[in-house]
């Protein structure tokens, strides 16, 4: 078995893009990635891609040349990005193949996602009666946890006022205006106790990353960053998840947190190694409940860890240092990737005026409807 | 899924139908259909629990798969939370109540409304009301 470097990578800046489709994105990000690590779309050898509402991923294939690859398209909700680098990394590590391809872009409508309740295998009732929202789901749950743990809505706005504050020195970031803690709390109420601007957008984007085996990355003089494991899992019984007509009363694991106890026993590693993390935050409380689940602190700890600004650039374990989704949107498709992509460019050294010093151990994590999680952990070798 | 969601006697008050598995006991709600509903048995459960969670859908749903007033004028926010029915279960509803009344704990009693239709029909669905004031507004 091989290890697997990533060797390329490139984005298309998130944001909207009038005038340009998803795809074109996508097209964007993927030859970004091939100029960063020297290579030419022909010497790709696999590719997995993923896009919610942009089309087939396939699609990329006649813009950039029919050259024969097997292309899978790889559809798995919000961790359809995750699922990509996943599947390419696989493929390396199995010595199938000593270059791939990890794609991902979206373009989707203003507002909020409107699912079809028959798609999640839900009665149509669900959907009628006006609870069928990603948003209800996020508010409801961070709710019970501040009152289970004792987190406070001033910690909510001290997330989203740091995701601003990165996102403000983020190229590829889509909101890059600093906002203060009190605009937050008192931007307009979306779903109680999550505001406006706790929340993250659907947006526009896309992401390539190239990995490669050992012997190409060596071949190419590009053995900087090794993707030291991955990950995918999800919900197992009684954990809480979005689109729930019921839930037991008994509160099980999470799919985040089997995925990151698999991603770090692959990697031989534990939380106290990671030196920045990008992890899931569609809204300001899954960033906290993902501090938790991913191990990085206890449940309750994050009221004190936000105020003592240990997750802030600078701070102990820097979270979300682009910004995040609260910064840069979520194009689904692309999402997971951006993550990864942000842990590169930290653990080269290229995060500019929002680099993490040292950093030597970077760790992404991608959760998403209907209830699954994805781990990278990246190593700067 | 059943047709059936929910049941309700002459004074209003609903209860909800599920399904609890013939072989480990396990109560699932929506009551399953198709080449699982063997495998349950209908239940009712309890008519009053206590709210485990809430929120307040202040800005309108998308409709589809909305079918409510999503007008900005004439929407009116509505609550959402999961009550636990029994021991054993939650079930996410539409709450009837004062949204500032709202909190973790309080009981609730399950009731049937009528939810009104953007294109002026009405469906009825069943929701949560506080069980702590008579009046349901």
């Amino acid at each position: 078995m091989s290890e697997v470097y990533v060797i390329g990578a490139g984005i298309h800046p998130f944001g909207r893009h009038d005038g340009k489709s998803g795809l074109d994105l996508g097209v964007d990000a993927t030859k970004l990635a091939l100029n960063d690590c020297g290579l030419e779309w022909s010497d790709v050898e696999a590719a997995f891609g993923g896009s919610s509402a942009s089309g087939n991923a396939d699609a990329l294939m006649p813009r950039m040349g029919l050259t024969g690859i097997q292309f899978i398209n790889v559809a798995n909700g919000c961790a359809t990005g995750g699922s990509a680098v996943l599947s390419a990394y696989w493929a390396i590590k199995a010595g199938e193949f000593d270059t791939a391809l990890a794609v991902g872009f979206d373009k989707h409508p203003r507002g909020s996602f409107n699912p079809d309740p028959e798609k999640y295998g839900l009665p149509q009732w669900y959907g009628d009666t006006g609870l069928m929202l990603t948003t209800q789901f996020f508010a409801l749950k961070i709710r019970r946890y501040m009152h289970d743990h004792g987190i406070s809505a001033r910690t909510l706005a001290r997330v989203a006022s740091k995701a601003f504050e990165n996102g403000s020195r983020t190229p590829h970031a889509w909101r890059r205006a600093a906002m203060d803690q009190g605009a937050i709390l008192a931007s307009r109420m979306i779903s109680d106790p999550l505001t406006q601007y706790m929340f993250c957008s659907p947006s526009e984007g896309g992401v390539a990353l190239i990995l490669a085996s050992e012997k190409k990355a060596r071949e190419l003089g590009r053995t900087q960053v090794r993707l030291r494991s991955a990950a995918v899992k999800t919900r197992p019984e009684n954990s809480f998840e979005v689109f729930s007509p019921s839930l037991s009363v008994e509160r099980g694991e999470t799919p985040t947190m089997l995925a990151a106890r698999a991603a770090f026993d692959k990697a031989g590693l534990g939380p106290k190694d990671i030196d920045v993390a990008q992890l899931q935050d569609t809204e300001s409380g899954a960033e906290i409940m993902h501090m938790a689940e991913n191990g990085f602190c206890r449940d309750g700890d994050q009221e004190q860890w936000l105020a003592d600004g240990r997750t802030a650039l600078g701070g102990q374990l820097p979270i979300n240092t682009d910004g995040g989704c609260i910064a840069c949107g979520e194009p689904i498709g692309a999402s997971g990737l951006r993550q990864v992509y942000e842990n590169v460019l930290q653990l080269r050294g290229k995060a500019e005026n929002r680099q993490v010093e040292n950093a030597r151990l970077a760790y992404s994590q991608v959760y998403g409807a209907p209830g699954l999680a994805a781990v990278a952990i990246l190593e700067k070798v | 899924m059943r047709d059936e969601v929910f049941v309700v006697d002459q004074a209003g008050k609903a209860r909800i139908v599920a399904g609890k598995n013939r072989t480990n006991g396990q109560i699932v709600f929506p009551y399953p259909d198709g080449e699982g509903e063997g495998a349950y048995e209908r239940i009712e459960l309890p008519q009053s629990g206590t709210l485990w969670t809430f929120t307040i859908q202040r800005i309108p749903p998308k409709n589809p798969p909305y079918v409510g007033v999503t007008n900005p004028d004439d929407y009116e926010p509505y609550g959402v939370g999961y009550v636990s029915l029994g021991d054993e279960i939650m079930i996410e509803g539409r709450l009837v109540a004062d949204p500032e009344s709202l909190r973790i704990g309080m009981p609730m009693d399950c009731v049937a409304i009528s939810l009104a239709k953007a294109d002026g029909g009405e469906m009825m669905t069943y929701a949560f009301a506080s069980s702590e004031q008579d009046n349901n507004s």
